[in-house]
């Protein structure tokens, strides 16, 4: 295993995935942070982030799974090496080194965004200290949503060698789990979509924002957290892992 | 010699169903970019106008730059893929004609799928009880968002051109799609590549090209990249070697 | 018009490294030409320089009494068949749908298809997808291909690999028959003497990037009697590795 997986680093040697996650990452950051600037929003900002970030991270870590996932299972395709690993390696150990590989990367990027935007709120001089508990199931509903998108990816992007494919359908599902965040009528709709976790397990609402004040007399406040969906996520996690190595242990090279 | 190439393009991209994806993503935001709409009736009182800001809300940003992104890879990748440059390019025919060919067989695809997305708003419109849509703006978010939308295309054949990798140039076109968001905040998209297509749309965006007025300055600078971008990627497909 | 390729000085360096160096190449009309060298001896850098796949850094190509050049590359390809590396196609297409798509830009007539799929013997499996093929039947894909025009010169690098026993001396006696059935002259590059011995009438010799011996095949059995033709080719492509 450990020797399998010093194989998928070689591999990716000059193939820049963890710079093109990263610079991925560093645009993310430089995107959503420049905004926190009014002093309501200096008075809100710890809760706010938690708020407005689960709608980025949607859009983000989807679409970083697509790119990075394709990244790794695309070396495979291209020299034809699947059809010499597998003769010189169990099949499920494969599937499992190069899925730890690419989990690793996109935790990385997880860490780092979450670290990062502690961070930020010190810097800029957010009321308060941070809420500390509310951040780690902010971690823990960001990091548990991206490792099933990612799964998916991965396994398509294994199966397919057509790269396109696992790209739009991941694109698509982005797209959904987007738009089902603005849905709140739908509930089920999140619910049946891996890239809608995101939105379900978002635990933090805004009260009190008008038009003609916005944030002025406004707050936010924990309005439950969804450990139902939380452990329907997970199950799906299991789920997803076991059928994926299955399809490609099955899979005819 | 183009008309031969285009032909066979077009016969390159059978039974590749890659354009069911173009089909198929406008249906998302039509769909629940209408319920939306339909559930905030109470804040967006534009009717047609915020009708099609929760259409292009994110279609225009992250999603169809990244659909160009993934559709460019795609073209490229068929003649990255066994060779096929060598055969490619020993056939009778220009090279720059070659990146002509799937230059325009990308922007036939953008053209499509910005017609069918029109299409589909005006249908929505109906469907959430609008009445006299406004086909004359309708016309134009649609004609200026494929012109804005070539600049991307050929951005992204070009890059797609020279870069093996499926995934990066996809990549590189979502962090345009992000860029062209920041440059409309900073009020200077109409004047970056990735900016031009939102732009042209008057998605929900800061700066409106319909309000700056400038569609004659948004021409030219559209036509001014695109003709930038087919050079560079001409110079580069004649001078390359297929090594 | 005797000689078919002529090139004077062919250089090729790749960062500062010649992979081809001062090469004087002679091809006669109507002949069957073996290039013959050790892996990396710059075979396929010499061919691929002769389709303009890639620029040579010095040196002059005439092509059927043409300069190689921009203008003149069109019509000299336009009359070039080849089969570089391994061969092009589109795996998710079939093998007829393959060779349409070369048609289309050979703009040639659509019943060189079915003539090119009998004389490969491929006719049978023309409605196959290509990713299906066999390497041997794709190998033959990509002679059909290279004859689809019936060219007056064709370029074959290495036609034999990846053919079983049979399929190679199938291979052989095809390649044999062109220049009296088609009037081709024919370039055959191989690593292997006894293949280019069972082929051809000429060959050149290139061991590191410089030819070696170039004339008839015949005469190099006479240089030394007293050594076999593998002695006397190993003693040319030796002497310059040992420099």
């Amino acid at each position: 295993m450990i020797s399998l997986f010093k194989c998928e680093f070689m591999k990716t040697r000059r193939r820049y995935v963890f710079m093109t996650a990263w610079a991925i990452l560093a645009a993310f950051l430089a995107w959503i942070y420049p905004r926190h600037q009014s002093a309501d929003l200096l008075r809100l900002g710890w809760m706010e982030n938690l708020y407005e970030l689960p709608l980025v991270n949607a859009i983000f870590m989807p679409l970083l799974s697509i790119i990075v996932s394709s990244r790794l299972c695309d070396i495979e395709h291209k020299g034809y090496m699947l059809k010499q690993l597998a003769v010189t390696e169990k099949r499920g150990k494969i599937y499992d080194a190069k899925l730890i590989y690419g989990l690793a990367i996109m935790m990385s990027c997880v860490m780092i965004s979450w670290g990062m935007t502690i961070a930020f709120g010190y810097h800029v001089g957010y009321q308060g200290g941070v809420p500390i508990k509310l951040y780690l199931f902010y971690l823990l509903f960001t990091a548990v949503p991206t490792i099933s998108v990612y799964l998916f990816q991965y396994t398509l992007s294994l199966c397919f060698k057509n790269q396109a494919i696992p790209f739009f359908v991941g694109a698509m599902g982005t797209f959904l789990g987007t738009f089902s965040m603005f849905l709140p009528q739908f509930p089920w709709l999140r619910r049946s979509l891996i890239w809608g976790y995101y939105g379900a397990l978002s635990f933090v609402g805004l009260f009190g924002w008008t038009k003609e004040n916005r944030y002025q007399y406004a707050h936010f406040d924990v309005i439950g957290i969804d450990w139902l969906s939380f452990i329907i996520l997970v199950f799906v996690c299991v789920g997803m892992y076991l059928i994926g190595r299955e399809i490609f242990k099955r899979k005819e090279l | 010699m183009l008309r031969k190439l285009l032909k066979a393009e077009r016969m390159k991209l059978r039974r590749s169903p890659v354009w069911l994806a173009f089909i198929l993503m406008p249906v998302i935001p039509a769909v629940l970019g209408t319920a939306n709409y339909i559930y905030n009736q109470g804040i967006l009182t534009k009717e047609w106008i915020s009708l099609w800001t929760q259409h292009t809300l994110f279609t225009d940003y992250f999603f169809l730059p990244i659909m160009l992104g993934i559709y460019c890879s795609y073209l490229m990748r068929l003649e990255h893929g066994n060779n096929n440059w060598n055969k490619v390019f020993t056939m009778p025919v220009s090279r720059s004609s070659v990146f002509l060919a799937k230059l325009i067989t990308a922007a036939i695809m953008l053209l499509l799928s910005m017609i069918w997305i029109c299409v589909l708003f005006v249908i929505s419109g109906y469907a959430a009880g609008l009445t006299n849509p406004p086909w004359l703006t309708i016309a134009k978010w649609c004609i200026f968002g494929t012109l804005g939308g070539m600049v991307t295309v050929a951005i992204q054949i070009l890059i797609s051109m020279n870069i093996k990798s499926f995934a990066q140039p996809v990549g590189i076109a979502f962090l345009g799609g992000l860029s062209g968001l920041v440059f409309l905040a900073k009020n200077l998209g109409h004047i970056w590549p990735y900016s031009l297509m939102s732009y042209g749309m008057n998605a929900n965006a800061p700066q409106k090209i319909a309000e700056s007025g400038g569609y004659g300055t948004f021409v030219i600078i559209c036509a001014g990249y695109i003709a930038l971008f087919t050079i560079i990627g001409n110079r580069i497909a004649v001078r390359r070697d297929i090594a | 018009m005797d000689e078919v390729v002529k090139t004077t000085g062919l250089t090729k360096f790749y960062r500062g490294t010649a992979a081809v160096s001062n090469l004087d190449m002679s091809v006669k009309k109507g002949r069957i030409y073996g290039f013959l060298g050790p892996n990396g001896a710059g075979k396929t850098t010499t061919l691929k320089m002769l389709l303009s796949l890639i620029r040579p850094t010095a040196g002059e190509m005439e092509i059927m009494g043409r300069r190689m050049n921009e203008k003149n590359r069109i019509e000299i390809l336009r009359v070039t068949g080849s089969l570089i590396e391994s061969p092009s196609f589109y795996g998710h297409l079939t093998g007829a749908e393959n060779l349409r798509i070369l048609q289309t830009m050979l703009d040639i007539p659509k019943k060189n298809i079915d003539k090119v799929l009998q004389i490969v013997r491929l006719d049978h499996q023309r409605g196959k997808k290509v990713s299906a093929y066999s390497l041997g039947m794709k190998q033959r894909l990509g002679l059909a291909g290279a004859l689809l025009s019936f060219p007056q010169l064709l370029i074959l690098d290495e036609p034999t690999n990846g053919l079983d026993p049979s399929g190679i001396q199938e291979m052989r006696e095809l390649i044999r028959s062109l220049p009296q059935q088609y009037g081709m002259t024919v370039i055959v590059s191989s690593h292997l003497l006894s293949e280019i011995d069972q082929i051809a009438e000429d060959v050149g010799i290139i061991a590191n990037g410089k030819m070696m011996y170039q004339g008839k095949l015949d005469r190099l059995h006479q240089i030394d009697q007293s050594k076999s033709l593998e002695e006397i080719f190993l003693d040319l492509t030796g002497k310059e590795k040992s420099l």
